[in-house]
């Protein structure tokens, strides 16, 4: 479940460089635990709503402070043929443009109908993952129609009709809105 | 007997028959392709199956779950990839009886260790569902508290080598849980004044970011991979029945997967470790283990798929997931308003019954669907990762926008999924931060309970399952330092 491939190799570097972020990140939620949650002084300290949050926290911080010292004592028995730092940090760089075709696939749902905004999406990506072959076109379109045709239209998942269907005729309008 | 008549009862219905075979079907499916997997399978799956009812949910649900190990060994065994990260173990001998010609027989040996494992585990929950209906009124909500606790901490010390890490991620999915409004008290948690985490971070979302869209990415990012797939020769079933020729290898392998899969927390991995260890020491052949041994492949292979039914018993009797699939299951129970507990056993009975027989129909349906269709489900191995990534996107979206139409929702979970591929790019350990969310929310609800009833803290634990659930914790906790200790010494 947690990688693909169990021989990948990992950076050193990049582990520690989370183990760091991770623990600031951690470290600076603590510290604002007393502006974001509120103490109330008639109640146990069982049915204080900042305990668990607390709890959380303060194992985040400790188990982030010492997992970082343990990377950073393991870096001196590690050999030199590590992954590249840089390489798995543009790794990280490119999935952000995934990430922003998602958000822009999202944000066309409610505007030109769930059917459209999906096949353009798997058609487009597709063409920017580089496939050229028309299998591949006819692949994406047909996965993406079989998707809608499942999830909302046979499925009945609540996802709601586009503000381009308003402009449609009467008569198929509210087939749209239904189903696609 | 009114019990089982009524358990058929809902076995012949008609949506639950759909279930069982799409579950089977789907579930085969989604295990052989190369980096989908049960958990994005049942993520996107899940907010769909909030409108059926929740014996029609789990089933199809439990389905992709227990049919996915049985897809997975497919490219497993054939292009030394896992389909899903259980399968790993596989891989070790099947790959090279692939390599020595033999791929038909260790796929049906795979296929046979798979069924034996499913109904073995079957039949043993529906022999322990007596006691399990004695035993499961005997906890309360400190004894709760104390098992999801038990939970946490197996599931940390489980990550061996990675103890630290799996922990913080536990830690954060407690914290996670507890963003938005104290049930409570009705003040808010790390809101940051944002209205739209008042009503905190749905698990789902997490998940699908966590799982689905994180592995998306993750396959978009990286290059497409060409796997020659070999000739499958030979019959199907000639080969499941050589599996029974290897009993002691067999039974034991499948008792591990019903004792790990019962105690929350530890799952699939440490179920084939023992048991491949087990099989290796028992084995007239040891030498060959790693090399296309089948008592090897059927070890991991009969745990692995034991291991479905026998997390369901956490879950039923106590309503704590031992893992993240369960855990996610645990939603369809939540949104039809039927808690799993105690009271399910003794008010439902032939609900629980319904459900182990849906899930040893589904292994045979399973079985057929592999004895007809191998040869062409093999064609799926090969499926253009890159490609994949996108109809894995398009997938979350459904998963994570049905549910309340909110791009926050989205946002949240695209966020997570960067995250989950920083994470599995780095094998760091994600389950910790499911349970973490899971069993934190559970522990939270019932130490409020319970500490309201309790005026010392001996008084937590001076019911006898309450004093052994504290006991196993502190024998857990002391075992795992030992052995950090003992490791300490031997490498210094």
């Amino acid at each position: 479940m947690d990688s693909l491939d169990p021989t990948q190799k990992k950076s050193h570097a990049a582990e520690l460089l989370v183990a760091v972020a991770l623990t600031i990140f951690a470290i600076f939620l603590l510290g604002m635990i007393t502006s974001q949650v509120k103490y109330f002084h008639s109640k146990p300290f069982y049915k204080q709503p900042g305990l668990w949050a607390g709890i959380g926290l303060v194992g985040m911080v400790l188990s982030g402070i010492f997992y970082t010292i343990m990377l950073w004592i393991k870096r001196f028995r590690l050999s030199n043929k590590q992954p590249s730092f840089s390489t798995e940090l543009k790794l990280w760089a490119s999935s952000v443009e995934y990430f922003a075709w998602f958000m822009g696939y999202v944000f066309s749902v409610p505007w030109i109908g769930y059917l459209a905004a999906t096949i353009m999406l798997s058609l487009l990506l597709t063409i920017r993952l580089g496939y050229r072959k028309l299998k591949f076109y006819l692949a994406a379109v047909f996965t993406a129609t079989a998707i809608v045709v499942i999830f909302k239209s046979l499925l009945q998942v609540k996802i709601p009709g586009a503000a381009v269907y308003e402009y449609l005729p009467d008569t198929i309008r509210n087939f749209f809105i239904l189903n696609l | 007997m009114d019990t089982l008549l009524a358990s058929f009862e809902i076995l012949f219905r008609i949506d639950v028959g759909l279930a069982l075979v799409i579950g089977s079907v789907g579930g085969v499916i989604i295990g052989s392709i190369p980096g989908v997997g049960p958990a994005i399978g049942i993520a996107i799956l899940l907010p769909a199956t909030f409108s059926f009812e929740p014996i029609v949910g789990l089933t199809l649900l439990l389905g992709i779950y227990a049919a996915s190990m049985f897809g997975g060994a497919i490219p497993a065994i054939l292009i030394n990839t896992p389909g899903t990260a259980v399968n790993a173990l596989t891989t070790y001998n099947g790959y090279p009886m692939t390599q020595k010609g033999e791929a038909m027989r260790a796929l049906t040996l795979a296929y046979g260790a798979s069924l034996f494992g499913g109904v073995f585990a079957i039949v043993a929950l529906i022999t322990l569902t007596p006691a399990l209906a004695i035993i499961a009124p005997m906890f309360g909500s400190r004894e709760i508290f104390l098992a999801a606790t038990l939970g946490m901490v197996l599931v940390v010390i489980s990550h061996r080598g990675q103890s630290l890490i799996a922990a913080f991620m536990l830690f954060f999915g407690i914290f996670i849980n507890t963003i938005g409004m104290d049930p409570v008290t009705y003040s808010t948690r790390y809101t940051f004044g944002w209205s739209w985490l008042t009503s905190g971070i749905n698990l789902i979302v997490v998940v699908l970011g966590l799982f689905a869209l994180s592995q998306a990415f993750l396959l978009m990012a990286g290059k497409d991979k060409k796997n020659p797939t070999p000739d499958l020769e030979g019959g199907v079933l000639k080969g499941m029945m050589e599996t029974f020729k290897f009993p002691k290898t067999l039974a034991p392998s499948a008792a591990f997967g019903v004792i790990m899969g019962i105690i929350p927390g530890v799952g699939e991995f440490l179920a084939q470790f023992f048991s491949y260890t087990f099989a290796q020491k028992i084995s007239k052949t040891p030498e060959m283990f790693g090399k296309g041994s089948p008592e090897g492949l059927i070890a991991s292979e009969a745990a692995n798929n034991a291991v479905p039914p026998a997390a369901m018993i956490p879950l039923l009797a106590l309503g704590i997931p031992g893992e993240a699939l369960t855990a996610m299951m645990l939603s369809v129970f939540y949104v039809h308003n039927v808690v799993p507990g105690p009271s399910l056993f003794q008010n439902q009975p032939d609900f629980i019954l319904a459900l182990f027989l849906c899930l040893l129909i589904l292994n045979i349906l399973v079985v057929l669907f592999l004895i007809m269709a191998t040869r062409s489900i093999v064609k799926l191995v090969n499926v253009p990762n890159r490609f994949l990534g996108v109809i894995i996107l398009c997938l979350s979206f459904v998963g994570v926008y049905s549910m309340r139409n909110s791009a926050i929702d989205c946002l949240i979970a695209a966020v997570f999924g960067l995250f989950g591929l920083i994470i599995k790019r780095l094998s760091l350990p994600i389950v910790p931060i499911i349970l973490g969310m899971v069993l934190g929310g559970i522990a939270e609800a019932k130490f409020r309970t319970s500490m309201a009833r309790v005026d010392s803290p001996i008084e937590f634990i001076n019911r006898p399952i309450a004093a052994i659930l504290f006991g196993l914790i502190l024998l857990a906790v002391f075992t795992h330092c030992y052995t950090i200790y003992r490791e300490w010494k031997i490498r210094s």
